[in-house]
């Protein structure tokens, strides 16, 4: 059928002639000018919540400010001091790195070893999905809470099945100090991020499973293929993209990590357990140096950067693996 | 849907316009703008309300009671009332946020050097101070509740001791009597560490920790600062010499749990059985009593073996950091005079009395009308309470507290090197030598 142009106008548009305002605003903005005012609102929120305290935190680096007072411009003395003076610093840096690789790499390696025996249960199947995912799903703040009991300095639980559980009294291990012995107590909190991670990439790489063609496995059958050769000809290469996705995700969350650092160890003892997260802000609230916080922040910010640029590389290398 | 066309002017219909939905669009973003801008609620959100907040505290029916007088002040001034209580070591933090964004409670509840802190924060309470002083006998101590200018930018509302919590069962079992100095401490605490009983002493980032430490330090004969406050003085024999009694300690008389200590762990160890002695308010004692902890495999109630003393002499003398507390009103709160007049009703006679009992005489008064309060001749275990203040200082003792005094204890400069030199990773000379380029540096960003 046949429509008019000014049918076609009043269908689907259904607009009034346009204003000699509106004309000028489309000449200066482009036919698409509606588009700007709709997505007005987000823009006003990132730049509010995302932009500006960007901006404030680089001024804050970049000044002796404390809280409550206007700090004066110092340049990079702040980077310059957590570079050279302090050692905590050095610490947290070598701490959020050993945070970061160890964790990420067991929740690869169990989580794509928890995929697959995923794939395996054929009985109870959603029950056991759905259990999985409750370390993840379960409020960060609660859940370390509870593992904090578990840590407890004085009334350990793993302490005490170790010492009364037998057999596993008879190694005669234990007591040990989870939160108190600065290894073991960075040990409990990857420990607990890892707990807390699994799921996530067990589930992830439990969709990509699924998504990988039966016929592949069928065919490599018919050639003879091992179980080991059939992961890893057919099942690695084809998770690959998916992997990398959760790592860069995971790798992002856990550099970041605050919740389980600060509920089990606040940083401690002796301030050997901080993250970038966790130092920034003793540093710069608890301890009111607002200025030297923003820098310690801004640290994990380059960091995060060369992560995600690297991982968005291997991403887009790996998507190309099928065409 | 629905509520969107009707929020735009079209209420029967599912569709919306093109040109309708951006008005809205438009709208919400002015609307959004101007609340950030003005960094205020709209006037139709805004309600007269007197908001306080404090810290959780140890002695909960404390806190229930100054709730009580809160809601009665509210019910008589006509306006809502609301108290926010917030785990102690999280209140800095709390106070930080608030004066950075200038929005928040309009009372709270400060540590001793915060008035110094935040004195452009609160407001002047001279007059208030005064009127309160003069009804009630005067104060015990000049100095806190000042700001950085001298004048009161908070009301001094009441300090926590720290005596010696400890089991004289355990004591007598092994033929000792209480000890008198921090030389018996380690004789006895070695003896009942080989018993099982470990000495409980933070040497973590805690309040405990913080004040103990300090406490050590001064009855040595060290100090952190000189008395003009200004002039850092940690690195000295004296101070070296404490730091190789905290690792002799720790070595012999404490478990290195207590390396991740908070304030709550020290308790748990002495109700549970396991502690001999820890160094803490009465709130331990109060708590076995009030759950009739017992002592493990007997059936005999804890609290009745545990009794407090005054806190250990050092070869200097007798000297014990405290929690001095105080209260202030925020520059920023719109309600200021509302809250003046609460802090007076709160300071009056009849509240005080019911709020030092409530708190089982944990909260002790600064004012001396109240120093001698029944509660402390009530049980014989608080007879130390109102002489306790005779070796007790503030923060920055021997000097008067300066907001590098708050600085230096909420960086927990003091515990975190006495736990490196405890566990031998500096020593004694190391890590007094950090502690002074520490503190310091804090001085010198203060001065």
């Amino acid at each position: 059928m046949a429509i008019t142009k000014e049918a076609k106008g009043e269908v689907l548009v259904g607009v009034a002639a346009p204003t000699p305002v509106a004309v000028k605003l489309k000449r200066a903005f482009g036919p698409d000018i509606d588009g700007y005012g709709f997505i007005l609102p987000a823009l006003i929120i990132i730049v509010c919540l995302l932009i500006y305290p960007f901006g404030l935190a680089l001024w804050f680096s970049l000044s002796d400010a404390v809280i409550g007072e206007r700090g004066h411009w110092v340049g990079l003395e702040n980077f310059i001091y957590i570079l050279t003076m302090d050692d905590i610093f050095r610490r947290t840096l070598r701490n959020t790195l050993i945070f970061a690789i160890t964790s990420v790499t067991l929740k690869s390696v169990f989580g794509l070893g928890l995929a697959l025996l995923l794939q395996r249960a054929t009985k109870f199947k959603r029950f056991i999905r759905g259990s999985v995912l409750i370390p993840f799903v379960a409020p960060t703040g609660l859940t370390t809470l509870g593992w904090w009991l578990i840590f407890d300095p004085t009334y350990s639980q793993i302490n005490w099945v170790l010492k009364n559980v037998w057999p596993i009294k008879l190694l005669g291990l234990g007591p040990y100090h989870w939160l108190g012995d600065p290894t073991l107590a960075l040990a409990s909190c990857i420990f607990v991020n890892f707990w807390r991670g699994l799921p996530f990439f067990a589930v992830t790489i439990f969709a990509g499973l699924m998504a990988i063609p039966q016929e592949l496995y069928e065919a490599a059958d018919t050639e003879g293929a091992t179980t080991f050769r059939k992961f890893w000809h057919i099942t690695l290469p084809l998770l690959r993209p998916v992997l990398a996705i959760v790592i860069l995700f995971s790798t992002i969350f856990t550099l970041a990590d605050f919740n389980i650092v600060y509920v089990l160890t606040r940083g401690g003892p002796m301030n050997s357990t901080h993250l970038f997260a966790t130092y920034s802000f003793t540093v710069g609230i608890l301890n009111h140096e607002i200025g030297l916080g923003a820098a310690i922040s801004l640290f994990l910010f380059p960091i995060l950067l060369f992560v995600v640029i690297f991982q968005l590389k291997m991403i887009r290398k790996e998507s190309s693996y099928g065409v | 849907m629905r509520a969107l066309c009707d929020l735009v002017g079209h209420p029967s219909s599912p569709m919306l316009s093109r040109r309708a939905l951006l008005r809205a669009s438009l709208g919400t973003s002015a609307g959004l703008a101007g609340i950030l801008l003005a960094r205020q609620a709209p006037v139709l959100a805004q309600e007269r309300e007197l908001k306080l907040l404090t810290w959780s505290h140890f002695v909960p029916a404390s806190d229930e009671e100054l709730q009580r007088q809160l809601e009665e002040f509210g019910k008589m001034a006509g306006i809502k009332v609301r108290m926010d209580r917030v785990a102690h070591l999280q209140i800095p933090a709390v106070h930080a946020t608030q004066v950075q964004g200038q929005k928040g409670h309009d009372i709270t509840f400060m540590w001793i050097g915060e008035p110094h802190l935040y004195s452009n924060h609160l407001i002047n309470l001279d007059d208030l101070v005064d009127k309160i002083g003069q009804r009630a006998g005067g104060w015990t101590d000049q100095v806190v509740g000042r700001g950085e200018d001298g004048s009161y930018r908070a009301v001094p509302w009441y300090f926590i001791s720290f005596p010696v919590a400890i089991r004289t069962d355990l004591v007598a079992e092994i033929g000792e009597d209480l000890p008198d100095t921090w030389e018996d401490v380690h004789r006895i605490g070695k003896k009942l560490k080989a018993k099982g009983h470990p000495v409980g002493i933070q040497l973590a980032h805690s309040f405990d920790s913080n004040a103990i430490l300090r406490g050590i330090i001064w009855s040595w004969g060290g100090k952190l600062v000189e008395a003009d406050g200004k002039t850092v003085a940690i690195n000295s024999k004296e101070t070296v010499e404490a730091y190789k009694f905290i690792k002799a300690l720790y070595e012999d008389c404490m478990e290195p749990e207590v390396l991740a200590w908070d304030d709550r762990n020290n308790n748990v160890c002495l109700n549970s059985g396991k502690c001999s002695m820890i160094l803490n308010p009465i709130s331990a004692y109060n708590s076995a009593r009030k759950d009739n902890a017992l002592i493990p495999g007997t059936n005999i109630p804890i609290h009745i073996v545990i009794n407090h003393i005054m806190p250990p002499k050092g070869p200097a003398g007798r000297h014990m950091c405290a929690a001095y507390n105080v209260i202030g009103i925020w520059k920023w709160s719109p309600v200021q005079e509302l809250a003046k007049e609460f802090l007076d009703y709160h300071f009056q006679k009849e509240q005080q009395d019911r709020f030092i009992r409530a708190s089982q005489g944990y909260n002790q008064p600064f004012l001396q009308a109240f120093t001698m309060h029944p509660i402390y001749a009530s049980n014989p275990k608080f007879y130390f309470a109102p002489y306790i203040g005779w070796y007790t200082h503030a923060p920055g003792w021997p000097g008067t507290p300066t907001a590098a005094t708050q600085v230096v204890w909420d960086k927990y400069i003091i515990p975190d090197t006495a736990a490196e030199c405890a566990t031998g990773k500096l020593s004694a000379e190391e890590a007094v030598k950090k502690a002074e380029f520490q503190i310091k540096r804090e001085y010198r960003r203060r001065a």
